[in-house]
């Protein structure tokens, strides 16, 4: 576990709305090797996001606030450090790629000083060097350098994703955190950006969170998977893992809810229900009030998170036993 | 943009043409008689006669009216008071620093002391600090110009003996009347900019920013004020136009011989063409102001120019 670079423990992450308390993030804890790509699948709303700026400490405050846990980067507590301390480590060793790429940019600044800005902030660099570097960054992402003095209004919704590609690359970060990068693109620029963020991962060596409710982009992308509902990660493993054997009851309800190219059945299988509300979370599995296979035991108590094959996580106590009978099927059929 | 700019010049002068044409239609139409009220109750039948024959008020509309539009837009001559006999425009010429002096300014404090405030205010979003500066800014807001300025002369004047209540001087005279000018415009400010900030706050180019590493102070002065700045400066307009109606107020309070004062004795003495002088020089005095806030919006906001410059292109095509 040496080569361990990122690890969250327990994170918890709380909204405080008036008197009401939003538990966004309950408990959630996973691990990221160096290089490595992990995506957080999970519903809007599930609390992808907030572990994302939990990890760099730009929750909004208030209302949110990280109330338990730890982050480590390295080997050091992330929620341990000084504001000053986080300053250096924001942008410079983790950097993050928001969803939106028409929000994500000062409508008031050329995209290269807002380029320049994080240059300059972490390295010591006159305006000239940064402004080079810059224009380097941004050739990377297919935008010619003499772009440099445009204004975001002058780019197009791939474009400015390019941008903030650029932007937060250009430090050449450790780690990446990219909440839903590709979500308001359309799917033709959607494929580009990604490769993108692919070929510039890595030729940086950068290791990389990827945010996303779409399991397509996952595939392509990413090592491991965690799948997150009502801000608890339901079932964590390789890609291999999740998407070969889902284990739980929501993961398969996600794939369910995907059309297949193979079968011929022509009605989708969409999650009855909604997302609990998240200021009054259900006891036991937040997820049984939706799941076809709840039983009594499900709505008591804390589920603890089952192994089901090494590296393999899943929450829910059915996971454990009805593995072992498809464990076996398999082993049997000698699938694994 | 020069093309915007000279737009723009040539609008201001077509509301000075309509503020000359309204001004002068009301006096015209103002029922009364101007020698009636300069030469008193006791003048008789035929002295009053005679005084609106040399004033030339017994003429038809539309001769006097293209008289005045010569006299002011051709020959850059405003007459003379009927009240002193002085040419108006030396009398303005002479009172004019003072009001330009009081309403830049007090519009400068507005900016300044706003901006300040609304800053403060807006990043301590529902703390406490917020709620007092907001309730301070409320206090200004509701006080009448003249009652604030009669209380810190009281104050200043004559408990602590710190300022010279009324009159001119040096630049002691004036710090009390361009303070109370700008107080209820700084209030006003100052709820705009808390609350264009609060607008600003969550945006995500704020959390970009401040996911680069950047310090919270420059994320605010670099990033959130240039975007909150559109309303504030709208605000700025507005507050410039309270300060115009009110220097009349103030000038009268701490006695101050400025554009203002004139107007007002100028109105109450029906001394027709120095109200007319005055309120031409207010009119274009607010439509510069306006101009230069105008042309501030361009240089906040590059959307705003690129509007202009293509205004341009298209028509060059």
């Amino acid at each position: 576990m040496d080569n361990t670079f990122l690890s969250v423990k327990d994170l918890e992450v709380i909204y405080t709305s008036g008197k009401k308390i939003v538990r966004a993030v309950n408990g959630v804890s996973f691990s990221l090797q160096r290089g490595e790509t992990l995506a957080l699948v999970g519903e809007t709303g599930a609390g992808k996001t907030s572990i994302a700026k939990a990890i760099m400490r730009i929750l909004p405050n208030p209302p949110g606030k990280i109330v338990g846990g730890v982050v480590e980067l390295e080997g050091e507590n992330l929620l341990e450090k000084s504001e000053a301390e986080m300053l250096e480590i924001r942008g410079e060793r983790i950097a993050m790629i928001f969803q939106d790429p028409m929000t994500a940019l000062n409508p008031l600044m050329t995209v290269g000083d807002q380029i320049v800005e994080g240059l300059r902030l972490h390295n010591d660099l006159t305006f000239a060097e940064a402004k080079k570097r810059a224009e380097e960054m941004l050739e990377q992402v297919g935008i010619p350098a003499v772009r440099f003095v445009e204004y975001p209004f002058e780019f197009s919704g791939g474009m400015r994703q390019r941008v903030v590609i650029a932007m937060a690359l250009a430090c050449n970060p450790d780690l990446l955190l990219a909440d839903e990068p590709t979500t308001a693109l359309d799917v033709t620029i959607q494929a580009q950006v990604l490769n993108l963020i692919k070929s510039l991962r890595q030729k940086y060596g950068t290791s990389m969170i990827l945010i996303s409710h779409d399991l397509g982009v996952v595939a392509q992308t990413c090592d491991s998977v965690a799948i997150v509902y009502a801000g608890q990660i339901m079932e964590y493993g390789t890609k291999r893992h999740v998407f070969k054997n889902p284990c739980h009851p929501y993961t398969r309800g996600l794939f369910n809810s995907l059309p297949s190219m193979n079968s011929d059945s022509d009605r989708l299988k969409p999650i009855e229900g909604t997302l609990p509300d998240p200021t009054n979370l259900p006891d036991g599995c937040p997820f049984h009030p939706r799941c076809p296979r709840a039983t009594q035991e499900c709505k008591i108590g804390v589920i603890e998170p089952v192994k089901v094959e090494p590296g393999h996580i899943c929450r829910c106590i059915h996971a454990g036993a009805e593995k072992s009978v498809e464990d076996s099927k398999r082993i049997h059929s000698g699938e694994v | 943009m020069a093309e915007y700019i000279l737009k723009r010049c040539l609008a201001l002068i077509i509301i000075v043409f309509a503020t000359a044409f309204i001004i002068f239609t009301i006096l015209y139409f103002t029922p009364g008689d101007p020698a009636r009220a300069l030469l008193g109750a006791s003048a008789s039948d035929a002295e009053v006669a005679a005084m609106n024959e040399a004033l030339g008020v017994n003429r038809p509309y539309l001769v006097q009216l293209g008289d005045f539009f010569y006299d002011t837009f051709i020959r850059f001559d405003f007459g003379e008071s009927w009240v002193y006999g002085r040419p108006v425009y030396e009398e303005l010429a002479a009172r004019l620093p003072r009001t330009v002096l009081i309403g830049l300014s007090a519009m400068v404090l507005n900016l300044f002391f706003g901006l300040l405030l609304g800053i403060f205010a807006g990043t301590h979003g529902s703390k406490w600090q917020d709620s007092l500066t907001m309730a301070i800014a409320m206090v200004f807001i509701s006080c009448p110009d003249f009652w604030v300025a009669l209380m810190m002369i009281v104050l200043f004047s004559l408990k602590l003996g710190w300022l010279p209540p009324y009159g001119i001087g040096g630049p002691e005279y004036y710090i009390m009347p361009i303070i109370c000018a700008s107080l209820g415009g700084i209030a006003v400010n100052a709820r705009q900019t808390r609350s264009s900030i609060l607008e600003v706050y969550r945006e995500d180019y704020i959390t970009t920013a401040r996911s680069k590493g950047q310090r919270e102070s420059v994320v605010v002065r670099r990033h959130m004020l240039p975007n909150a700045l559109m309303p504030i400066i709208t605000t700025i307009g507005t507050g410039f136009s309270r300060i115009v109606a009110g220097s009349a107020v103030i000038e009268t309070v701490f006695s101050i011989p400025g554009v203002g004062t004139y107007m007002l004795s100028a109105i109450n003495g029906r001394d027709y063409p120095a109200v007319r002088a005055s309120v031409l020089f207010f009119a274009v005095f607010t439509c510069i102001v306006m101009l230069v806030v105008d042309l501030m919006y361009a240089f906040v906001d590059p959307r705003i120019k690129a509007q202009y410059s293509r205004v341009r292109r298209a028509k060059v095509q």
